[in-house]
């Protein structure tokens, strides 16, 4: 989706000031995003019972896929990295599908994201899912190479929810495209 | 003795109570309905807080919060679905607020109007219906919608993903034109009644109306900045008729706007050799705002990377664009998002903070002086009375 809310902060003295048990930084799967220098900065251990990351009560998922590793209910799975909104696969959809009821936008922006699996970059789509409410879920804000609206094809504060029969947002996913074959910069 | 001390205590607190009753009139019977009014003139202090809330976008608000009362801050709200843009008129005593609406609230049919309201019942007073379904959606973002020749006409952005800017004669209640903006975004007022764009290959798009509407100028320009390298912020700042647009790694753009041709000029470093090297960047969603004497107000961040440009900072650094300049640094009590500063004569810099809460600081001191809670839920965007 769209939108900011991206309160990526890069010290834990930082976090530490930001944070309390209301704070949004609790509702997101924050952290800071980047090269292979990425520091997680989850704010709270989580009330998941594991104390490791995630969502509060938000039971862990895999792809099943050989080569996708990662938790799709995560903010850090792979290929979230410009990814804004709720996570579909916390909605009833997976990271790739819509939950359902809802419609998958024909329009898209893109990111290019590393896989750790094979270390190769992939051109993610992030099609929202559109036509319900809004899930509430995982909300999820990271913008590697994310631009401004005026390179609109790489901007996640736009409502993608363009194309389909509503323009109300519910989730957003990240479905493979490829492999990118340009890995530098926007 | 002890019953006998008891009974006394007894005595007077009846007699106490007995004292009460007799100097407090009883209450009178209140009217209802009993509906708020604000008055004129609004509070030089009034801030608009538009909420983004993500949990409940066809349903948002707009709320007008006083922050430098020490009671009743949060004096109403304007009523703002789904990814609507808002603006205030400085002229008039209207509000306005373009939003769309489903006829069976998440689906059926869709109407997007310019909703017009009025500035002290808070009531809309007229709408404008806005065809095509085209209303550009984006999270809260003021140049989406903007007022120019003296609040007379409204810009109004578009984007299907065709983009194109509306021009809304606010006298007459019509749209006069639309220009399409291919590979260009926003709306930042320029020249006597005009618009520019930001472009996708770092150039900017500008165009001219006169007072029917019709097109007398447009052209764009050669591109003048690095998306690939360093972009633009697409949240520019107003001193005059001279815009600055920061960028992602701490430059600052100014692009004079008074003409009918944007002038871009040469852009300068908002930080030291030293800051540089510690990646101090401008980040948050409302990154930057103007005080009354024109001063520049920059949310800050340090170690700044790939994808930090949106999460906030601890320090707002203060220029004077005049002389380029820093004149301070205020350390945030709280990690900030947005930043805003209010008019009058005592300024105050007002910032949402990571917990979406609103921290009140003085403008001139950077002294922090309160927090004002719960006005909404995500109140990314702050517009002062300016």
């Amino acid at each position: 989706m769209k939108w900011l809310d991206g309160l990526t902060v890069k010290s834990s003295r930082h976090l530490a000031q930001s944070t309390s048990r209301r704070s949004l930084l609790t509702k997101l799967g924050m952290f800071a995003v980047g090269t292979a220098a990425s520091i997680p900065l989850l704010p709270v251990a989580r009330a998941s019972g594991t104390g490791g990351p995630g969502y509060p009560g938000v039971a862990p998922q895999t792809s099943g896929l050989p080569g996708d590793p990662g938790d799709p209910t995560q903010c850090e799975y792979w290929r979230y990295c410009a990814i804004d909104g709720f996570l579909c696969s916390c909605c009833g959809g997976t990271q790739n599908s819509c939950p359902p009821g809802t419609e998958m936008s024909p329009l898209t922006w893109i990111g290019t994201c590393l896989n750790p699996a094979d270390g190769k970059n992939y051109i993610i789509s992030y099609n929202d899912c559109c036509g319900k409410t809004s899930c509430g879920r995982c909300l999820c804000n990271r913008n590697e190479r994310d631009t401004p609206t005026y390179r609109v094809q790489t901007n996640n504060d736009t409502n993608w929810c363009l194309g389909t029969e509503s323009t109300v947002y519910t989730c957003s996913t990240g479905v493979v495209l490829g492999v990118a074959l340009d890995q530098g910069a926007p | 003795m002890k019953n006998k001390a008891f009974g006394c205590i007894y005595s007077l607190c009846i007699g106490a109570v007995a004292l009460a009753q007799t100097v407090n009139a009883e209450l009178a019977a209140e009217n209802i309905p009993n509906v708020e009014r604000l008055s004129a003139p609004y509070s030089e202090n009034l801030l608009y807080v538009h909420d983004g809330d993500f949990e409940s976008i066809v349903a948002g608000k707009v709320v007008l919060l006083d922050v430098a009362a020490s009671s009743h801050n949060y004096k109403g709200a304007l009523d703002a679905a789904q990814f609507p843009s808002f603006i205030a008129s400085k002229r008039k005593d209207e509000l306005y607020v373009a939003e769309t609406f489903y006829s069976r609230g998440t689906r059926g049919e869709r109407t997007d109007v310019l909703t017009i309201y009025d500035k002290y019942s808070l009531k809309p007073v007229a709408e404008i219906p806005l065809p095509g379904g085209k209303r550009g959606m984006t999270v809260t973002h003021r140049y989406t919608m903007q007022l120019i020749d003296d609040d007379k006409y409204l810009l109004l952005f578009n984007f299907t993903p065709a983009a194109s800017i509306m021009l809304i004669d606010l006298q007459s209640r019509e749209i006069l034109n639309e220009v399409f903006i291919p590979g260009c975004s926003l709306a930042y007022p320029t020249g006597e009644r005009g618009f520019s764009s930001l472009c996708g290959n770092g150039s900017m798009f500008s165009a001219q109306f006169d007072k029917k509407g019709r097109v007398t100028h447009q052209e764009k320009l050669q591109p003048f900045f690095s998306v690939a390298k360093d972009p633009l912020f697409d949240k520019p700042v107003y001193v005059g008729a001279n815009a600055y647009f920061p960028s992602y790694k701490g430059q600052l753009y100014p692009v004079d706007l008074s003409g009918k041709t944007p002038q871009p000029k040469t852009p300068w470093s908002l930080l030291s050799a030293e800051e540089e090297t510690a990646n101090w960047r401008p980040g948050g969603w409302q990154i930057a705002t103007v005080d009354d004497e024109g001063l520049i107000y920059v949310l800050m961040h340090k170690d700044g990377l790939d994808g930090s440009h949106k999460g906030g900072g601890s320090e707002v650094w203060v220029y004077e664009p005049s002389t380029q300049k820093r004149l301070k640094k205020i350390t945030l009590r709280n990690w900030g998002v947005s930043v805003e500063v209010t008019g009058g004569k005592t300024q105050y810099l007002v910032v949402t903070n990571a917990d979406m809460q609103l921290d009140v600081y003085k403008a001139n001191s950077g002294e922090w002086l309160k927090m004002i809670g719960d006005v909404a839920a995500m109140p990314f965007s702050l517009h002062a009375i300016r």
